[in-house]
């Protein structure tokens, strides 16, 4: 069906056709006031086509996957013209493993046990302390199947399963409203949230509000930062993974345009995009064009060594095709995306790191970030900070702002600890948003402008 | 649209209503009280690059969302299978998830209001459907060349013209029934300044109900000249500054602030303006009315995401916190007198209606824009701020973003600053506004709001 549709989609004229099809089922749950305020679920069916020539595009969805659907889908985006004749393309199926090994599938176990996971998480945060107000937590899940075929003979399906528990506590003390957050998630099934995992996960969103209660504001102007492990990840992501994506480049809107083998960072510093690491929340067993998800070396040893591309941009710009064309769902056109990304580790304990700063700031948890790639300007949040005093941790801040610019703050990075760790998170780019994973180990940034009120 | 079903061989074919309604009589065996939400829409997305077409998304999607609720307990289904047997497969879900979540006193769906709903005009063009792709692409491209045609803007690096004609329809077993098509259609490109090696972008957009009502040139224009006005910047020394905050600036912070006027927030212990009202939260220049009925607004409909009629809710008036912002559940959870204000906003038919804004509106005050800079005198004029998403938090209500503008000295603007932050929180801001300009735009970017540019006293810049 697929293969009379591409043959049909390209008879107008026309380089490649492409058909992607999705079928996806979700499930979440919100607790609040603790109570299962409410569940939601949606399936959607739906498939679209994507015709390139050229360098232009032209691309239609149908909320269906029936076989008339989507052949009047290729004669509308063909143009309806018959005047070509295109032969019908010989498919040849991609081997790909799957992102993430399901060792309890979610679908099969009952929705009580998934809403005993939330007042489980609602019980160990509030058990935490009595400043503990307010609890926010919710479940997700995913099961998404997809097909892509393209007149290339490109064949490839994959099946995803992703779960996720996230948490938010509010804490009250002398009407100092502060808030803490975090996540359990990746590819996979149930097994990832274990009652013990989760009270954990709870506990320390608890903790991280009631910590932020005690703390005074964040200090301004430029000082030394050491960021944390796991989401501290959000840093590269932002400072330099965007800007590595194939269509800012191709676009001459990134940074990071013509820097290919030119020395960004110090000799201690590595970074991957990995789609391919099983259980990993951005990993898949291949992208949304078909492509195999790989791990890409985006810099070796303090040397730029790579950019992210899909089918499209890897052509137009005449370099390797990585894996990573991604998208939201049938939608949506692909475009080079992150999955998961990550500094490699080094070798110093972060005790060791923080007990090297004589003074500085401790942004032990970052919640979220935004760039700008062409100029490499970057913003990313701080949830949980302290102060650094003579070596060691010393009183908790308040949230506050890092701002920097992506080249710039690569090369200040001048210690990397041995503590890998990867969260996961959702990204947003052209109204897309889809699952990626962000980590690090804990490092250190010799100087950063944090925007906080106090001195 | 609906002769249009050509796609969709297994759709039902009609109006959202006839759908709406098909769909309450399939649910009946739920024994619940339901509410359907019924989307048909057509949209249009065409990007271009240097001169050319790069993509079109040509699309009509659909579907349908279903809320039950039953002794207290709600669950929601969407689907994009609108056949009785995809319907099915979401009904017998609801069955198993309406066991499973708890008994909440205050669910519900909203009664049918005995008033009739609002009448709006102007809210369906017909030059969304009756414009060619051909012309549409040609706004797109006149963005772009605009642009391109200022000295000193290098590259333009994308410009999309977008538009979709929606059509919803919520139906309950309450007796709601409730139909609306609307139109939209905008236009935006990002420009790009170049020189000795430094690149800066600048955004502009331009949003209308019809393609006609867009002001394409006018988005490059804006777009060319917030570029090249960033050329050069540098980090100002920190401190405690007065800024004046641009109109597109002071949109994205009060689209920020709203998420605690929210009835819900307050409810639940999340908003720093619980047990505020009747009490001065702002500057008495500060009135914030949120306005679902307002001509201009691409937020107004008849009727909100459950049906309830739209209205104009003052929330701030001369610096006093007069109401929040209310959906069914909200309302009734306060008890008495209190109504839904018609704020039950929806994403699309995947989502659960949620407290939100519709137009947020901050009324203007006197002053033109060099007004606003004579009587600062020293201090920042801040035109673009980064981080939004994750820099405000809608609980505590602090604020910290990585802001981009120009100095302003001796009452004029001087050089651009980048690469510094300004932090601050909810009160503060609202407290510390101490001149509102007299000139409002409406920003399309953090929801609809329209609002004119501000001066804040006491805002802490970090930067050298």
């Amino acid at each position: 069906m697929a293969g009379t549709a591409l043959q049909r989609a390209l008879r107008g004229g026309g380089d490649i056709a492409e058909v992607f099809a999705e079928e996806r089922y979700s499930l979440s749950m919100k607790l609040e006031d603790g109570r299962i305020e409410s569940s939601v679920t949606s399936e959607d069916l739906g498939s679209s086509l994507r015709l390139i020539t050229g360098s232009s595009t032209v691309f239609g969805y149908v909320d269906s996957v029936e076989e008339r659907a989507l052949l009047d889908l290729a004669s509308e985006l063909s143009g309806g013209a018959k005047a070509t004749a295109a032969s019908k393309p010989v498919l040849s199926k991609v081997q790909t493993d799957r992102g993430g090994a399901v060792l309890i599938d979610p679908y099969q176990v009952e929705t009580a046990a998934k809403a005993g996971l939330l007042h489980l998480a609602d019980d160990a945060a509030r058990g935490v302390g009595p400043e503990v107000r307010q609890v926010t937590a919710a479940y997700g899940e995913t099961h998404q199947r997809i097909w892509v075929a393209d007149s290339d003979g490109v064949w490839a399906s994959d099946d995803r399963t992703r779960v996720m528990l996230s948490i938010t506590v509010m804490a009250e003390r002398d009407g100092v409203i502060q808030t803490g957050h975090d996540t359990l998630a990746h590819h996979g099934g149930l097994e990832v949230l274990e009652e013990p995992a989760v009270a954990a996960l709870a506990a320390t969103a608890a903790q991280r509000a009631l910590t932020l209660l005690g703390g005074g504001p964040a200090p301004t102007g430029r000082m030394p930062v050491v960021l944390g492990n796991g989401f501290g990840g959000v840093l590269f992501h932002e400072a330099c993974g965007h800007g590595l994506e194939a269509d800012y480049i191709l676009r001459k809107s990134s940074v990071w345009e013509g820097k290919l083998g030119q020395t960004v960072a110090g000799p201690h510093l590595f970074a991957y995009d990995d789609g391919l690491s099983p259980g990993m929340w951005g990993s898949a067993g291949c992208d949304d064009e078909g492509n195999p998800c790989q791990r890409t070396v985006l810099i070796e040893a303090g040397v730029l060594a790579g950019y992210l591309t899909d089918r499209l941009r890897a052509d137009a710009l005449g370099i390797a095709l990585t894996g990573n064309g991604r998208r939201e769902d049938y939608r949506s056109l692909p475009y080079p995306r992150m999955t998961n990304t990550y500094f490699g580790p080094g070798e110093a304990s972060s005790e060791e790191l923080i007990a090297d700063t004589p003074k500085g700031f401790y942004a032990k948890s970052l919640s979220g970030g935004e760039v700008n790639p062409t100029t490499g300007d970057f913003v990313f949040a701080v949830e949980e900070g302290y102060l650094i005093e003579g070596g060691a941790v010393g009183r908790p801040v308040r949230g506050a702002t890092l701002i920097g610019n992506g080249p710039e703050i690569l090369k200040r990075i001048d210690a990397v600890a041995d503590d890998l760790e990867v969260k996961a998170g959702m990204c947003g780019k052209e109204g897309q948003r889809v699952p990626v994973g962000s980590g690090q180990p804990t490092v250190r940034i010799k100087e950063i402008t944090i925007g906080g009120t106090g001195t | 649209m609906s002769e249009k079903a050509g796609h969709g061989s297994a759709l039902p074919d009609g109006t959202p209503l006839e759908i709406a309604r098909a769909v309450i009589q399939q649910a009946e065996s739920l024994g619940a009280d339901v509410e359907v939400y019924a989307e048909l829409s057509r949209t249009v997305t065409v990007k271009v690059h240097e001169g050319g077409v790069e993509s079109v998304t040509t699309a009509e999607p659909r579907g349908v969302g279903i809320r039950a609720v039953r002794g207290g307990k709600t669950a929601y289904v969407s689907t994009t299978v609108m056949e009785p047997a995809g319907i099915d497969l979401g009904l017998s879900g609801l069955r198993e998830h309406l066991e499973c979540v708890d008994v909440d006193p205050h669910a519900g769906l909203p009664p049918m209001e005995e008033k009739a709903l609002p009448v709006v005009d102007g809210l369906w063009s017909p030059g969304v459907g009756e414009t060619s792709l051909d012309e549409k692409t040609e706004l797109a491209l006149s963005a772009e060349s605009t642009a391109l045609a200022r000295e000193g803007i290098e590259t333009v690096e994308e410009t999309v013209y977008s538009d979709e004609e929606s059509w919803v329809a919520v139906v309950s077993t309450k007796g709601v029934e409730a139909e609306e098509r609307t139109t939209q259609s905008f236009v935006y490109t990002v420009a790009q300044a170049a020189r000795e090696g430094e690149r800066q972008t600048g955004l502009g957009f331009s949003a209308a109900r019809s393609p006609q009502g867009l002001d394409a040139r006018a988005a490059g224009k804006e777009a060319a000249r917030k570029a090249l006005d960033l050329l050069g910047g540098r980090p100002c020394r920190s401190g405690v500054y007065t800024v004046v905050l641009d109109s597109e600036v002071s949109a994205a912070l009060f689209a920020s602030v709203v998420q605690a006027l929210s009835a819900e927030a307050v409810q639940k212990g999340r908003s720093v303006f619980a047990g505020k009202v009747g009490e001065m939260v702002a500057a008495p220049g500060v009135t914030l009315v949120d306005d679902g009925l307002h001509a201009e607004g691409l937020s107004t409909r008849p009727f909100d995401g459950e049906g309830v009629p739209q209205q104009r809710t003052v929330l701030v008036d001369g610096g006093v916190l007069s109401s929040y912002l209310f959906d069914s559940r909200a309302a009734r959870r306060e008890g008495g007198r209190t109504r839904s204000t018609g704020n039950a906003v929806r994403a699309s038919y995947r989502s659960l209606p949620r407290v939100g804004a519709t137009n947020l509106v901050v009324s203007p005050g006197s002053g033109s824009m060099r007004d606003l800079l004579t009587r600062v005198g020293e201090g920042i004029l801040v035109e673009g701020v980064a981080g939004v998403h994750a820099g405000v938090n809608p609980v505590s209500g602090e604020i910290s973003l990585g802001l981009t503008g120009r100095l302003i000295k001796g009452g004029s603007v001087s050089a651009p600053v980048r690469e510094v932050t300004m932090a601050t929180d909810f009160l503060s801001l609202l407290k510390g506004v101490c001149e509102v300009g007299e000139e409002t735009r409406w920003v399309p970017l953090y929801g609809s709001v329209c609002a004119p540019a501000l001066v804040v006293e006491g805002v802490t810049i970090s930067g050298g």
